[in-house]
């Protein structure tokens, strides 16, 4: 079949499509199906807009909220991983994957689906390593430290990826594994962007998560994005059997979507004519998913995954035939992903900006269905409870001294954090002329700051979903309403609350200016930490 | 094997699955579309080293002729390998060999700039600004190419024994949960 991959999206949703129309029309004919690389930028209101980790000015509606609404439809089934710029508030909802519109699926945190018999697997995110063993703490509204840590990779997703044996066709990843710049043409790749040499050279550029799950899974193809630079790299795996040919793998990077860059392929990817031509779930997949519920983490502390060194009773976490008959039987044999989108949020309206939308936590009905036919926890209904509950969830505290030297209470309705530090240590080099837009944007900072208004009613959500036609309405006992989820502003200040390493909740009191990295000390709380010297060490690792 | 009859004798798109979205509209029926454009010298067609991506002759995809006919590399799980291992061969350029990352004389790559920590956005006030958001500037006839047709196969046995720090355990081991 063929298939178009696309680099960082950016919210350019119609710039794709269109460059799609074209290309087909080019030549190669009609695409069955779009991969996106992170990036994607799900924003459907200003609520979403202010879960980005970007700069305000950066901060476009741009066009994907008109996919969501109904208004317009994605021409080719299109699948994607989130990267470092996301409404990760949208993302959150669908921590095991779902529609984000119509014929628009998010693969999850790590995600394995079937599309006419091709395997694509894929993990969301950019590889931090000092966020990498904690668990998935993070909710909104964020803090400007959350904001971020929301899309660093975590150890559970790569270890539940590293239990599938099966073969996989096709990875996806936001941020290229480490060392893959050594099987392409790293001369070419330095000569577009010399400034990699280093990192190059040191082998430093790149997941080491992805680079692990790279040499685990030896998918046939692996499509990555971020570094906005197109580069293709050809891997000659090491054979596990002396009988069968060693696997190898086409990596592919892709840059952004902009005129006269390369952030398309087309390419024609090897499928199963006999396999339906929908979406389906992969059994082997949920069968990992329903063996590690109980490895859900919902707390900031540092964590290991299970391993065989005597301190665990189980570490292998694989699929065997029997169990993932069982979930097939769960499923009554019916792999086939429901078409289940339903309008959650209000939509944007641009006759009627709400800039001061209110951010929910909100639990997906999508994710509800799918982790009651699995018996999965929601990772989102346990990040509620304990929120509720405090002594839930483990005592971060105790993981870590906090020592703050700034005794300002945390503001009320600080969710727009994403641009209070100075430069977003996840954003990546680029040109001299993006730079001087990023010290434009910087000082003003604070100028949109979150306050509650009137939360879309239940009548609104029916009828944004009853728009088009292919879309679940909601029952009015599965739409999600404030008062069910308790107000997230509220919950800011709630007493007792494990307060976060790096936490920017008493940001209100920070001066609107720049704060450079040498300033930043000085204005941030000061941290003391028992394992102070292993974050010095792993920080080494932020620079890529 | 069955590789260059892959497409289904199906409609030319997806159909729509027993409850599915239908793959939505056809790009066909894109408001505005009107069939293929002449090619231009912008699109890079006017250039030796691309070949025109539509016609008999050089459709870019199932023609098998690959370069690296002949290799090692194992074929897909639905058959058996292609020739050269690549399911999706390409036209090979004219030109003997394909840009490797696909800029056409003709066409200047921009924002590829220095070494500066900045946003991923675009900017709209560039050293060389974005004159048109035309779809036709967004579309570079690389984007149809074999992007790995120049490539050689290189091992991981080569490579681990030069870099070893692929790891993502870098301090001590933290507590257990189980």
């Amino acid at each position: 079949m063929r298939v178009a991959v696309a680099g960082c999206c950016h919210g350019e949703l119609d710039k794709i499509y269109e460059t799609l129309l074209w290309a087909e029309r080019r030549g190669p004919g009609p695409v069955d199906l779009l991969l996106c690389c992170g990036d994607f930028q799900a924003v459907r209101n200003e609520a979403d807009l202010r879960c980005m980790a970007v700069p305000p000015k950066y901060r476009h509606m741009q066009t994907f909220y008109r996919y969501y609404s109904g208004e317009k439809k994605a021409p080719v089934l299109t699948i994607f991983i989130g990267g470092n710029h996301e409404a990760s508030n949208h993302l959150q909802e669908l921590p095991y994957g779902g529609w984000v519109a119509p014929n628009i699926y998010y693969l999850g945190l790590a995600g394995v689906v079937k599309y006419r018999g091709v395997r694509i697997g894929g993990i969301s995110g950019i590889f931090k390593s000092h966020d990498y063993r904690k668990g998935h703490f993070e909710y909104p509204p964020y803090t400007s430290s959350t904001v971020r840590s929301i899309y660093h990779v975590r150890n559970i997703e790569v270890y539940k990826l590293k239990q599938l044996k099966q073969p996989m066709d096709v990875f996806l990843s936001h941020d290229w594994p480490r060392s893959i710049y050594h099987y392409g043409n790293k001369k070419q790749l330095l000569k577009t962007k010399s400034f990699f040499r280093q990192e190059v050279e040191n082998n430093t550029l790149g997941s080491p998560a992805a680079s692990e799950l790279l040499e685990h899974l030896k998918p046939t193809y692996w499509f990555s994005a971020h570094l906005h630079v197109k580069f293709a790299a050809l891997m000659q795996h090491q054979a596990e059997d002396k009988e069968k040919p060693a696997k190898a793998t086409r990596f592919l990077a892709l840059d952004k979507c902009l005129p006269h860059r390369d952030f398309l392929q087309v390419i024609e990817i090897e499928h199963d004519p006999r396999a339906p031509d929908y979406l389906e779930y992969d059994i082997e997949w949920l069968t990992i998913l329903q063996a590690t519920n109980d490895l859900i983490n919902v707390t900031e502390r540092l964590w290991n995954m299970p391993e065989n060194n005597g301190l665990h009773t189980r570490w292998d976490y694989s699929a065997t035939e029997e169990t993932m008959k069982e979930v097939l039987e769960k499923l009554n044999h019916d792999l086939r992903v429901p078409c289940n989108f339903s309008v959650t949020v209000a939509c944007y309206d641009p006759s009627k900006p709400q800039n001061q939308m209110q951010l929910v936590h909100t639990i997906n009905p999508q994710t509800t269905e799918f982790c009651a036919q699995l018996g999965l926890t929601d990772i989102n209904v346990r990040l509620q409870k304990a929120s509720e509950e405090p002594h839930l969830r483990d005592e971060s505290e105790e993981q870590e001294d906090v020592e703050s030297s700034d005794s300002g209470e945390p503001s009320e309705y600080n969710t727009d954090t994403s641009a209070l530090s100075s430069i977003n240590p996840d954003e990546i080099m680029l040109g001299e002329e993006d730079e001087e837009e990023e010290e434009d944007s910087i000082t003003s900072a604070r100028s949109d700051m979150n306050t509650p208004s009137v939360e879309p009613s239940s009548d609104q959500t029916s009828d944004f979903s009853a728009s088009f036609s292919d879309v679940r309405i909601l029952p009015s006992s599965m739409i999600v309403s404030d008062d069910t989820l308790g107000s997230p502003i509220a919950r800011e200040g709630t007493p007792g609350e494990p307060e976060e390493s790096g936490s920017g909740k008493d940001l209100t009191g920070v001066p609107l200016k720049r704060l450079s990295d040498e300033h930043e000390p000085e204005l941030r709380k000061k941290i003391k930490r028992r394992n102070q010297a292993i974050y010095a060490a792993v920080d080494d690792d932020d620079a890529a | 094997m069955h590789r260059p009859n892959f497409r289904p004798p199906t409609p030319p798109y997806p159909g729509s699955g027993v409850g599915g979205w239908g793959n939505g509209g056809s790009f066909r029926g894109t408001p505005g579309s009107g069939g293929p454009r002449p090619p231009s010298p912008r699109d890079g067609y006017g250039s030796p080293h691309h070949t025109p991506p539509y016609g008999p002759r050089s459709r870019p995809f199932g023609n098998n002729h690959s370069p690296r006919q002949g290799g090692s590399f194992s074929g897909g799980r639905f058959g058996s390998p292609s020739p050269g291992g690549y399911p999706g061969s390409y036209s090979k350029s004219p030109a003997g060999s394909q840009q490797q990352f696909g800029y056409s004389p003709g066409q200047q790559h921009t924002h590829q700039g220095s070494p500066r920590t900045s946003t991923p956005f675009g900017s709209g006030r560039g050293r060389e600004k974005r004159k048109s958001n035309e779809v036709e500037s967004y579309f570079k006839p690389s984007m149809l190419e074999d992007p790995w047709a120049d490539l050689e196969p290189v091992s991981v046995a080569d490579i681990s024994q030069q870099y070893t720090n692929t790891q993502t355990f870098t301090g001590k081991k933290g507590r257990y949960f189980c």
